[in-house]
């Protein structure tokens, strides 16, 4: 098992649907990226997040024979954990709850968003307006707010985001046009660009 | 290994979770493919069969029977467009949960498939198809029949200058017999009558337009074939004869 860490997503799965063991590194390499993804989709706390991603891996795990190796094994795995995230949320929705504590420093990236409306060169006022960016992405409906976060939180390109959301690449690039000019009104309303 | 990754490995010994055998999968595609498959297939049909019932309405004559009498009549082919309706949204959900199913618009899809069942539901018709569904409809399935026999009895109001059946005697060059379609016989002066350049024979369904001048007697002022139907964009050449292939127009 030792060398499991030079083989590739696909190999392993190989390996994992003969022996479970093998299925312990997939989730090593896919924990903290889909933990994260979970938290910034949702704003749950680490604990919910944690369950809805046991889930999610356990779904992985049952379905290994149904995945298309002509694909990315991430996109996959990114397509039954958004399921997972968007059934708990639908299940949970009035004890959804916005987590505002956060270890990710990716705010950055759609503050660039903002970024022809606003220059913010101060590190507070950076920081101040990297958890209001926070926020105002769980004020989204969800369908702009998964886009956004698949895009610029997580650095999926538009194909990846097609086959996580199931959704036709035109569509994705519409939506995810239109997250943009919603996120930025909002933010101009919540004077996050000033 | 992580804690969470021993908790998850846990679970899935001790629920001894395994993965689904991949014929799970294949048969489930299979069954979507199918299932999308047979979507336009019934759809190209019923097309076919919407087509034949327009075509098979005498639109001209509808005026004639009143208002509350027509909207019965359009029944069967809203029945069939609703049919067409369910079949692109079970052909649409099958497509788009096959692998790249989701990668074309909705739009898209749902456009071909009407196109298909479009170009599929003409040949269905011109292929006299939808003629032989109608028959067995009528010859094996009760409610159909039932239906059938509703519609053809519509034509038949003599009160409002008009009647629908069957000829079953040329009595002279001006007088025939005709059953109508409630089973009632009419000795039809047909003197007068506006035929165009339909030619009467035994057997022939006809549509009488005219009034009742004594108990069962009726002034034919316009005769047309019970067949024969506008709009004329779907009087296509040849398939006019082959519901009743015992007459001429």
């Amino acid at each position: 098992m030792a060398d499991l860490k030079k083989k590739t997503d696909t190999e392993v799965i190989q390996l994992a649907l003969q022996n479970q063991e093998a299925f312990a590194e997939i989730v090593i390499r896919y924990e903290k990226k889909l933990l994260r993804y979970i938290r910034r989709f949702t704003g749950l706390n680490k604990e919910s997040a944690e369950d809805v991603l046991q889930e999610a891996f356990i779904k992985i795990y049952r379905n290994l024979n149904a995945f298309d190796q002509s694909l990315k094994f991430s996109s996959w795995a990114y397509r039954i954990t958004h399921n997972e995230a968007v059934n708990y949320l639908r299940k949970n929705k009035k004890k959804e709850t916005l987590s505002l504590e956060s270890d990710s420093e990716d705010e950055t990236s759609l503050i660039e968003v903002l970024r022809s409306d606003a220059d913010v060169k101060d590190e507070v006022l950076k920081k101040e307006l990297k958890k209001n960016v926070r926020k105002l992405i769980h004020r989204l409906p969800n369908h702009y707010r998964e886009v956004l976060v698949l895009r610029y939180l997580e650095d999926l390109d538009y194909a990846e985001i097609s086959h996580v959301l199931k959704k036709p690449i035109g569509t994705v690039s519409t939506l995810l046009s239109r997250a943009k000019e919603n996120f930025k009104k909002l933010a101009i309303k919540n004077h996050l660009n000033e | 290994m992580s804690k969470f990754s021993k908790d998850i490995l846990n679970k899935i010994q001790k629920g001894e979770i395994k993965p689904r055998p991949r014929w799970h999968f294949v048969l489930w595609h299979a069954l979507l493919w199918s299932s999308f498959a047979l979507s336009i297939l019934v759809g190209s049909l019923v097309t076919g069969m919407f087509i034949f019932e327009v075509r098979s309405t005498a639109w001209d004559l509808l005026p004639h029977i009143g208002f509350l009498h027509i909207l019965p009549l359009l029944l069967l082919p809203l029945f069939w467009l609703v049919i067409l309706a369910l079949m692109l949204f079970l052909g649409y959900e099958a497509f788009s949960n096959t692998k790249k199913g989701y990668k074309y618009k909705p739009l898209l899809i749902i456009g071909l498939s009407i196109l298909i069942s479009i170009i599929l539901g003409v040949v269905v018709f011109q292929a006299n198809l939808a003629n032989r569904v109608d028959q067995m409809g009528k010859e094996h399935f009760g409610p159909y029949s039932r239906w059938n026999s509703f519609v053809n009895e519509s034509w038949v109001k003599p009160n409002m200058g008009i009647i629908a059946g069957q000829i079953i005697e040329i009595n002279t060059e001006e007088l025939i017999t005709v059953v109508d379609y409630t089973g009632e016989e009419w000795y039809v002066n047909i003197t007068d009558a506006d035929m165009s350049d339909l030619s009467l024979e035994i057997g022939m369904e006809i549509m009488i337009l005219g009034r009742e001048s004594e108990d069962y007697n009726f002034e034919a002022k316009r005769i047309r074939d019970a067949d024969a139907g506008p709009p004329k964009f779907l009087n296509m050449e040849g398939r006019f004869h082959e519901r009743n292939p015992n007459h001429d127009v």
